[in-house]
């Protein structure tokens, strides 16, 4: 069979009966109308016209009965009633059956339609057909049916029992690749859960789109079931795994109207009509209900375009243009690489392609990208629905922050957050009256954010809730058997929190309802992403959704660590700094920072973190760099590239072998190999041919223990304090202490300094004592040990401080006193015993949080 | 898989489960069965069969297309109870010749 003639036959033929639908409602409304029995007469007869051209024979043969019938009315030999409309109605069912099932065309029943046809005909032969009345109460009159219809066979003793039981009903559509196998789950286990949840009445699969063995295992086969459920609304999009346009409530009136109307004997199945929700084509890649696919172009013609010149086509084209396009992408960026391309002769081409596959790239990008936004609006009335429902006084703060993003990952984020929202209503915000009695304000606080990493879309959840309790999840992961106690002790509090994730945590009333939270992981590890959860007791609960941009092309540079290629996105990268007079490597505190400019920076040696390995005991980790290496950039033999990596908690210094190259890269899934390491977030095939790891710069920077990047207990609401003033001016004191640090003390929390032998100092234990006038000073000092830094001195220094005249602090110099005004930067920790740091001179200072070093003595 | 050809039928045997993982080698196992052009009624057992997953219900769906186009009857036999379970939600027993 000519297939392009068949799809121009398909098409005609839905033209049709999108003519005879309105037409046989009208005609029951109108049966005089010469107009609409002469529209179903000509639509009739055109489809029987065309089966017969392509040998549908049984099309043809419905459709020619259909039409006699209506030669009839038209010619007055029959007048229309209620068996004629139900004859003509169930004919125009089996025809969209068969349009939509054309595989199956030989194997279609038409018994029933034509046997119910040709009564008619006979009756009208015999003159015995009389006269019935519109309204019977056995049958579903035609004019009470929405105006796009799908037939269910279904059990009336089913669907009243389902009434009584006061269930909803739903239609809910299925493909069987993409929402069930893809997520992990068998065939029958999802429906064994689906009968879980309610009752199961009936489901229709489509399986036209298998021709034989040859097209088989491609097409995502779709089906549709209907249900009843006591569960509410918001809680059926909630438990299945499907987006919530491919779910459809059907009202109780509905099936009530319909079970009346039938009036029927228990055993009775009756044909039930069901409004469907017409989709967007460009929601799903595939045809979603048998009814879309009959209504969908032929693939021939997979574009269509309106009146107003817009294009709607299918995602599955633009899924391969985009495929296509990340190839284009490498082989332009092996082009570019390789020897041809140095040709002089061929430079100007050369460069012409690059420009040009850039700009297709961005094009086709565009294309996909959707503003997050539009998946906040479908989020927001349901999330002031639940918050309703719970009757919590939730302010929703929504910032998409300009973030688009893949249409897919629009729908597969609706349902987390949903149940992350839903988690913060039931679990997490307290009741106005606990908010006040804690101290908060009456109203909670839940704020979304979105913005893109490292080629990632990042959603963080926060709530200002009571917060999760790592020591009650600990205690219920033990009780449920989830692991074993001597291991859940050895745990700290980031890894406890993530037990809420696993499959068989019980869901207490005191933790999060973890049978969600395992199913929300699962989902977003299907998209390649992960999720983690932090807790601070009584402040809230921070949940950060991280999704690659799954085959999205990102700019980023290259550079190589240890030998190996590694791709860092370019937006992570807010500069790239050369050692010198603005960018100085310092040692403070006991770990190198940089100072860039007027301000410190924590700084990763890539190649010393990329050197730990997963089995690398926490004692033995690396994270600065060597001794070694900082003594040769100090003395200048060896000039590190260093980038300043800017992530949404901090900023840092990464130092590098070698910058490369800038490239755009196809972003891959990581290989679930590579899950446990958190510093990497994708991968890249490389102009070159090698593929390079794509760098989590966050990862990286827990990896490199930077201040804030590893904290253990978050701080979800509170807000990084970036800049504290002084009181100005103030005076201080600069001294040293053996090491390459300064360190500033407010003078006036100082009541003197003496300058003290060494051979005056007594060690008891640990501790050292000056003998001073008669009493003993207890010496403490800011870094190192009092024994190690005055060792190899004559003499030293001991501040003594006005809170406790019996302690002295060490210090080997004084280095100056001075009257300044200064800005205390307390973004980065140094540790509680430092307030903050400044610039003064030109120099970093830390400045000491004196009555913190004394309740340390103290404690 | 097995497959036994006589005059009467043709048996195709699925020692395995038809799954993601095995669906392509068991099509072109039945490709191979089908090349040799039988005209008798197919019988798949699927006593050994305890898992079909969506891509395997799409291989066996095509499987009994390929018999409508040869115009062979197609009957399943030996399903596990988890097995016809799916296929009678799907409503594909009658299609199968599956016998109560």
């Amino acid at each position: 069979m000519d297939q392009d003639l068949l799809a121009v036959f398909i098409k005609e033929l839905r033209e049709h009966l999108e003519n005879l639908e309105p037409a046989l409602v009208a005609l029951a409304q109108n049966d005089g109308d010469k107009t609409i029995i002469n529209l179903i007469f000509r639509s009739l007869h055109s489809i029987k016209g065309a089966a017969g051209f392509f040998g549908l024979e049984k099309l043809s043969q419905l459709s020619h009965k259909m039409e006699s019938v209506a030669a009839l009315i038209r010619d007055e030999k029959l007048k229309v009633d209620a068996t004629i409309l139900q004859a003509l109605t169930a004919g125009k069912h089996k025809i969209r059956e068969m349009v939509a099932d054309f595989g199956h065309n030989k194997e279609s029943t038409i018994q029933t339609e034509t046997a119910a046809l040709q009564n008619i005909l006979d009756q009208s032969v015999r003159g015995s057909h009389r006269d019935t009345p519109l309204h019977n109460d056995n049958i579903v009159h035609p004019s009470i049916l929405p105006p796009i219809l799908r037939p269910f066979t279904l059990d009336t003793h089913l669907l009243q029992n389902a009434l009584e039981q006061g269930h909803l009903f739903f239609v809910v559509t299925l493909l069987t690749h993409r929402d069930i196998k893809d997520k992990g789950k068998l065939l029958t286990d999802y429906f064994d859960e689906i009968e879980n949840l309610g009752t199961f009445l009936d489901v229709q699969l489509d399986i036209s789109s298998i021709k034989g063995l040859e097209d088989a295992l491609a097409p995502d086969l779709c089906c549709q079931f209907f249900f009843s459920t006591s569960m509410q609304r918001d809680f059926v999009y909630l438990s299945f795994s499907v987006p919530e346009e491919q779910i459809v409530e059907i009202r109780r009136e509905t099936i009530e109207k319909l079970v009346t109307t039938s009036n029927i004997q228990s055993s009775h199945q009756v044909p039930i009509f069901v409004e469907e929700k017409q989709l967007d084509i460009a929601d799903l890649d595939e045809p979603t209900t048998p009814a879309q696919f009959a209504a969908q172009p032929p693939a021939s013609t997979a574009s269509t375009a309106d009146d107003t010149g817009t294009l709607v086509f299918s995602t599955k084209i633009l899924n391969e243009l985009m495929q296509l396009t990340s190839e284009m992408v490498l082989r332009r960026n092996q082009l570019l690489r390789s020897t041809f391309a140095k040709d002089p002769s061929l430079s100007g081409i050369i460069e012409g392609i690059d420009q040009l596959t850039s700009t297709l790239r961005e094009k086709i990008i565009q294309l996909r990208l959707q503003p997050i936004e539009k998946l906040f609006e479908n989020l927001r009335p349901k999330m002031h629905a639940l918050a309703r429902q719970f009757g919590k006084n939730v302010q929703l703060e929504i910032q998409p922050n300009d973030v688009a993003v893949d249409q897919n990952i629009i729908h597969a984020l609706n349902e987390p957050l949903l149940v992350l929202f839903q988690n913060a209503l039931k679990h997490g915000i307290e009741t106005s009256d606990v908010r006040t009695a804690n101290g908060k304000h009456p109203e909670g606080h839940i704020r979304i954010e979105t913005h893109k990493m490292n080629g990632n879309v990042v959603v963080d959840f926060v709530d200002d809730g009571g917060g999760v309790d790592p020591a009650v999840i600990k205690n219920l992961a033990v009780k449920a058997g989830i692991i074993h106690a001597n291991a859940a002790n050895q745990m700290i509090d980031r890894q406890l929190l993530d037990l809420v994730f696993s499959p068989n945590f019980p869901d207490e009333p005191s933790a999060f309802p973890c049978a969600s939270m395992c199913k929300v992981r699962k989902q977003i590890e299907a998209l390649g992403g992960n999720i983690t959860l932090e807790s601070a007791l009584g402040i809230g609960v921070r949940v950060r959704i991280r999704i690659p941009l799954t085959s999205a092309i990102v700019s980023a540079m290259i550079v190589e660590a240890n030998g190996r290629k590694f791709a860092i996105a370019q937006e992570s990268i807010e500069e790239v700094a050369r050692l010198g007079p603005q960018c100085k490597l310092e040692y403070v505190n006991t770990r190198s920072v940089l100072q860039l400019r007027d301000h410190l920076l924590p700084v990763v040696d890539l190649g010393v973190v990329l050197s730990n390995t997963l089995g690398t005991p926490p004692d033995a980790i690396q994270y600065d760099l060597t001794e070694e290496k900082r003594q040769k950039i100090i003395h200048k033999a060896l000039r590190p590239n260093i980038l300043i990596i800017k992530t949404p908690k901090l900023r840092f210094g990464l130092l590098v072998d070698t910058l490369l190259d800038s490239e755009e890269i196809v972003v891959q899934h990581l290989s679930p190999y590579f899950k446990p390491a958190q510093c990497y977030s994708g991968m890249a095939l490389l102009g070159d041919g090698k593929v390079a790891m794509i760098l989590d710069t966050e990862g990286i920077a827990q990896l490199g223990r930077c201040p804030d990047a590893h904290n253990d207990t978050p701080r979800p609401e509170v807000p990084h304090v970036s800049t504290e003033n002084i009181a100005p001016p103030v005076s201080l004191l600069f001294v040293n202490d053996g090491g390459t640090e300064t360190f500033a003390f407010k003078l006036d929390e100082i009541s003197r300094i003496e300058k003290a032998d060494p051979s005056r100092v007594e060690y008891i234990g640990d501790t050292a004592h000056l003998q001073h006038e008669h009493t003993s000073l207890r010496l403490i000092s800011m870094g190192d040990p009092v024994r190690k830094l005055i060792t190899d001195t004559n003499t030293f220094y001991v501040l003594i401080p006005k809170m406790a005249d019996r302690i002295g602090i060490v210090a080997k110099t004084i280095m100056d006193v001075s009257e300044t005004q200064v800005t205390l930067d307390t973004t980065l920790s140094y540790g509680k015993n430092i307030l903050g740091t400044a610039n003064i001179h030109g120099k970093m200072v830390l400045f000491v949080n004196v009555p913190q070093l004394l309740n340390d003595l103290n404690a | 898989m097995r497959s036994l050809l006589n005059e009467n039928q043709l048996l195709i045997i699925a020692d395995e489960n038809f799954i993601s993982t095995a669906v392509h080698d068991l099509r072109k196992a039945l490709q191979e069965v089908f090349n040799q052009d039988p005209k008798v009624p197919v019988i798949l057992n699927l006593e050994k069969c305890l898992i079909i997953d969506s891509q395997g219900l799409n291989l066996i769906v095509g499987l009994y297309k390929e018999c409508v186009r040869r115009g062979l009857r197609m009957q399943i036999v030996g399903a596990s109870e988890a097995n016809r379970r799916l296929f009678s939600i799907f409503k594909l027993k009658a299609l199968f010749n599956i016998e109560n």
